[in-house]
């Protein structure tokens, strides 16, 4: 196996809740990463899954680094990205770039886009003003823009064109990774698989690595290799993706994939309807965290915290059942 | 019970002032909805959707928006005409409506029982007892536990999927006839969506009501509705039964959604987005609103298409509808 791009060792995030911040209290905690491992290859797209508050966004921030973990580690290309100081932490975020799910709220309204997409090579001191232009111009082409509309503003944009401004400025700096959280999530159907379709296309073309965070199972199943399935803070499954699709092993997982609408009236329906909430990651439940919502809960399942294990070559599992 | 359509909707028009100009934000709109039935209306942002259920609802935003045409006929009244204090009777007692955002419908400031009992004692003239016992059945009905003592509860104090549940419980606690449901799980996750549809959908059968079900989400329609119809830039450019919109989709606009969803289990190759982005309303072509990004379009298109039907009970406005019969 070639050394992973980036790997993250029994990474932890907490974080204090108003009462825990007062002195001789016992604070409680929101356990919003709680032991998580994992390695992205290179040259792979790592699809992370689940549904709101189960931590994917955070692991994502704690991977880059844009967020220090409580607990764990994470090293790009074998070093601990923990141990950097700051001049080489900034060489890693040009490695190391990020788009989110709002392209509304991602661009300064008040700059043109020019300017938006120059910044990142400004702020590293890389190249003359006219050579920044030239790349600005490069950069529109290759996200489908022209390059005359790097004197526009942000609101001439459609919601899909203010992406390909985002993922234009994330290119700037030629990365290596590329951490996209829900990044069509805000765009309607038609237009996200024009975004889909570009991000495809650049992965090829730059040959990128990305970690692709969605609560959208079908998205993360057209573009990913492998995929994670994340729990109140904890990977529950992770698998190759044509072997997470048609056999998923963890309840949660296989919860989550039948609970997805699909758009064919004569598909078979068994779905399985989770029961309640996801309980709160201040006070998850003992055990498995799983275990008040799954139809296998067995009594081990209150007592002892599963381990992910590799059940197959390459399919991890979080569950007492197998 | 009578055999026609609780709702009919003639020609609705209906228009937006703007600093830049008066906008049509829904065009000449035509459809009626039986009782029993759930209909799905489904387009992208700003098609005119949302407008349209505000419009039914009688709840345009004053005084940038009007009806500015057509008619809606429920139970033998014209509700674009009805005066304001007719309408309140008809608003959230027979014709009633859930958001996607539960908060806009429900108080902040009152517990859950509180509101549920106000519309109970309104409209339905229940005593305060009476009410109170019927709002924690209705919480019960919606799969919400321990009702009696979630009634004491204020909207905060509950989960994203519980205030959707409440609302529902709210719009369903004077037995509408008719329910609009505004992209009613677009902001929860899957699984609470699945509760929330299975729900809906026992419910409707219980009470016998008909749905309108807005949604840009083609599965929720597959899973949920009988009919469709698909709106582009304010009008409706199709409208069939579910299995034959999805089976043979006739409009090309409707054939490019279908090809822009990644689907599970059919891992495609590419995928084949529409090109372009949805035009401007201030801007529509002569025409056919969507022929700049249609791959079937001709100078023809620069005329008015007609709504053709394409097959039965299947009607397309398009002058090169896709081959369909089969």
């Amino acid at each position: 196996m070639t050394e992973a791009l980036l790997r993250a060792e029994d990474l932890v995030m907490h974080y204090p809740t108003k009462a825990g911040g007062r002195p001789g209290r016992r604070g409680t905690a929101v356990k919003a990463v709680d032991g998580v491992s994992l390695a992205v290859q290179p040259g792979e797209v790592f699809g992370l899954v689940g549904e709101s508050g189960c931590g994917k966004s955070t692991l994502g921030r704690l991977l880059l680094r844009i967020e220090a973990p409580t607990a764990g580690r994470v090293f790009f290309e074998g070093q601990d990205l923990g141990g950097f100081d700051r001049g080489r932490l900034k060489r890693f975020r040009r490695q190391a770039q990020i788009i989110y799910q709002d392209p509304y709220s991602a661009l300064n309204p008040r700059q043109r886009v020019g300017r938006i997409i120059a910044e990142p090579l400004e702020i590293h001191g890389i190249g003359t003003a006219t050579e920044r232009q030239q790349r600005v111009a490069e950069l529109l082409q290759v996200v489908g823009l022209r390059p005359g509309q790097a004197v526009r503003y942000p609101h001439e944009f459609s919601g899909g064109q203010r992406q390909r401004i985002v993922i234009a400025r994330a290119l700037a700096l030629n990365p290596r990774l590329i951490l996209a959280d829900e990044p069509v999530s805000a765009l309607d159907v038609s237009i996200q698989a024009q975004v889909i379709n570009l991000l495809e296309e650049l992965k090829g073309r730059f040959g990128l690595t990305y970690i692709f965070i969605s609560h959208d199972l079908s998205v993360v199943e057209h573009i990913s290799d492998r995929v994670a399935v994340m729990y109140l803070g904890r990977l529950v499954e992770l698998a190759e993706r044509e072997v997470f699709y048609q056999r998923p092993l963890h309840p949660y997982a296989q919860a989550l994939l039948s609970a997805a609408p699909v758009p064919d009236p004569d598909a078979p329906r068994q779905r399985q309807i989770l029961k309640g909430d996801v309980p709160s990651p201040i006070n998850p439940p003992s055990g498995c965290t799983f275990h008040p919502r799954c139809p296998h809960q067995m009594p081990v399942c209150v007592e002892e915290r599963p381990g992910l294990r590799e059940l197959a070559p390459g399919h991890w599992v979080a569950c007492h059942l197998y | 019970m009578s055999t026609g359509p609780v709702l009919d909707i003639r020609e609705l028009t209906t228009r937006f002032d703007t600093r830049r100009g008066p906008v049509t934000a829904v065009d000449r709109f035509s459809l009626n909805l039986g009782s029993g039935e759930t209909l799905g209306l489904v387009g992208e942002s700003g098609c005119g959707k949302s407008v349209t259920a505000l419009s039914v609802m009688r709840l345009l935003p004053r005084p940038a928006g009007r009806i500015a045409g057509g008619r809606i006929l429920f139970k033998g009244k014209d509700l674009a005409s009805l005066p304001e204090s007719r309408m309140r009777r008809i608003r959230g007692n027979e014709i009633s409506m859930i958001f996607q955002e539960p908060m806009t419908s429900l108080n902040p400031v009152y517990t859950v029982g509180f509101q549920i009992v106000e519309a109970l004692r309104r409209h339905r003239r229940m005593h305060r007892r009476a009410a109170r016992e019927e709002a924690a059945r209705m919480l019960s009905l919606v799969g919400i536990p321990e009702p009696g003592a979630r009634l004491n509860d204020y909207p905060h104090q509950l989960s994203g999927g519980m205030r959707q549940r409440v609302m529902i419980a709210m719009a369903l606690s004077c037995r509408p006839a008719v329910m609009i449901a505004d992209e009613p799980t677009t902001a929860l996750d899957v699984t609470i969506q699945a509760q929330i549809l299975d729900l809906m959908n026992r419910l409707k059968a219980e009470i016998g009501m008909a749905v309108m079900l807005i949604t840009h989400d083609l599965g929720v329609v597959a899973e949920t509705c009988q009919r469709v119809a698909v709106m582009y830039t304010g009008r409706i450019v199709e409208a069939a039964d579910v299995r034959t919109l999805f089976r043979r989709p006739a409009h090309p606009y409707t054939v490019g959604l279908f090809q822009s969803l990644p689907q599970i289990g059919g891992r495609q190759g590419r995928l084949k987005p529409i090109p372009g982005a949805v035009p401007s309303l201030l801007r529509l072509p002569p025409g056919c609103a969507f022929q700049e990004r249609c791959f079937r379009s001709d100078g023809q298109c620069r005329q008015d298409p007609p709504w053709t039907a394409v097959g039965p009970e299947h009607w397309a406005r398009c002058w090169h509808p896709m081959e369909v019969s089969t």
